[in-house]
């Protein structure tokens, strides 16, 4: 099937990630227009009248940005972390699925 | 480069995104079968939307050379009535011989809720039945790490269930590595502000290799957009990736998955497939 296609026969590869002088130069200013961004985004946040009131979301606004000056790898799956809810290893016992009609 | 999307909903899209999609190297879309907007009243509903899966679309794509694929199910939104979820799991069966149907999906869940769960159990029990690949929804934002869970639990009660004939779709950092280390393929989602990027996509490659990975772009209801995929391509190639590597995630990783679906019979015009060489 459409064999002229098949150049690698399906074998997996690795890939070697820029080097970070690189990456640095080519997202330099992506970084530091997006860090930015956060920060109007914050003072937005300070100059609006009154409380932002959601605090868990406040909260998790804080923990998310101390993750980004922590060392990595692994910051993106440490953020998405935050932003979930927690896994419950119990959930099937409130699950019962719906019984079928006879 | 030629590409295969394996994720886009054309219903949702004007004609001339085939055309566009044409244009920037895509052989074949891959439908699944979800929400169209709003909540369907009557399993006529669903019938009607099978046939627009089955015999629209695919009449729309050939215009421009493009192959639409589908998949049919009840999407884990609308799966919250249970009782109009059975009626269309019955009807499906109905369709199942439409010379595009690759499989059941995308099944899955939205909330995590208990009536979520009961129906995405009997859509995999359908897939079963009939010996067809299952391609996965899973939650957005909050609920996806745990949503994902709960399906790879769902899942792992099957042992007849062949892992390399399930897709799981929406993965992100935090679900990528459950999902490809249990054998299952991947796929990741290009989307503006609730899933993917394509930088992501490209991180999470060269983090995790190319095998049983797939990229796609949604194009839904949602503010998305249907060429995701060629950028993506473009940021494999603006970090000096090989020609081979982005070949094998957009073009030869589909084929491969949906080569398992009797149904799936890619053609290439003998002219396309020399340029390529
Ligand atoms: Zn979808």
């Amino acid at each position: 099937m459409a064999a002229y296609f098949l150049v690698t026969n399906g074998t997996a590869m690795q890939l070697t990630p820029l080097d970070a002088a690189t990456t640095l130069q080519r997202e330099f200013l992506h970084i530091r227009a997006r860090i930015l961004e956060l920060a109007a985004d914050l003072d937005r946040l300070d100059r609006g009248a009154g409380d932002p009131g959601d605090q868990a979301r406040m909260d998790q606004i804080a923990q998310a940005l101390a993750v980004l000056s922590e060392p990595g790898p692994g910051r993106a799956e440490r953020v998405q972390m935050i932003f979930s809810r927690p896994y419950d290893p119990q959930w099937k016992e409130n699950f019962r699925p719906v019984a079928k009609p006879r | 480069m030629f590409y295969i999307d394996p994720h886009i909903h054309m219903v949702s899209r004007v004609t001339d995104d085939y055309e566009t999609l044409a244009r920037m190297g895509c052989l074949a879309v891959s439908e699944p079968a979800f929400w169209a907007g709003f909540d369907r009243g009557s399993v006529e509903g669903f019938r009607d939307y099978f046939r627009h899966l089955t015999e629209v679309e695919p009449r729309r794509a050939a215009q421009f050379g493009v192959q639409h694929y589908t998949w049919l199910c009840i999407n884990a939104k609308e799966a919250e009535n249970v009782e109009l979820s059975r009626e269309v799991i019955a009807a499906i069966p109905e369709f199942l011989d439409r010379p595009n149907v690759l499989g059941i999906g995308e099944i899955g869940l939205n909330k995590n809720t208990r009536n979520e769960a009961t129906v995405f159990l009997e859509h995999v029990e359908l897939a079963l039945k009939y010996d067809l690949p299952i391609l996965i929804h899973t939650p957005h934002l909050e609920d996806k790490y745990m949503g994902t869970r709960m399906i790879l639990d769902m899942l792992a009660d099957f042992p007849q269930l062949d892992p390399g004939r399930v897709l799981v779709d929406h993965v992100e950092e935090h679900t990528v590595r459950d999902v490809l280390q249990r054998g299952y393929w991947a796929g990741m989602t290009l989307y503006p502000v609730t899933k993917c990027t394509p930088k992501r996509a490209v991180d999470i490659i060269e983090m995790y290799g190319t095998e049983r990975l797939l990229v796609n772009s949604a194009g839904d209801w949602g503010p998305s957009k249907p060429t995701a995929v060629p950028d993506f391509i473009m940021e494999m190639r603006s970090r000096g990736h090989a020609f081979e590597a982005i070949q094998q995630v957009v073009l030869e990783n589909p084929m491969q998955f949906f080569g398992q679906s009797p149904n799936f019979k890619l053609q290439v015009p003998g002219r396309q497939a020399a340029a390529l060489k």
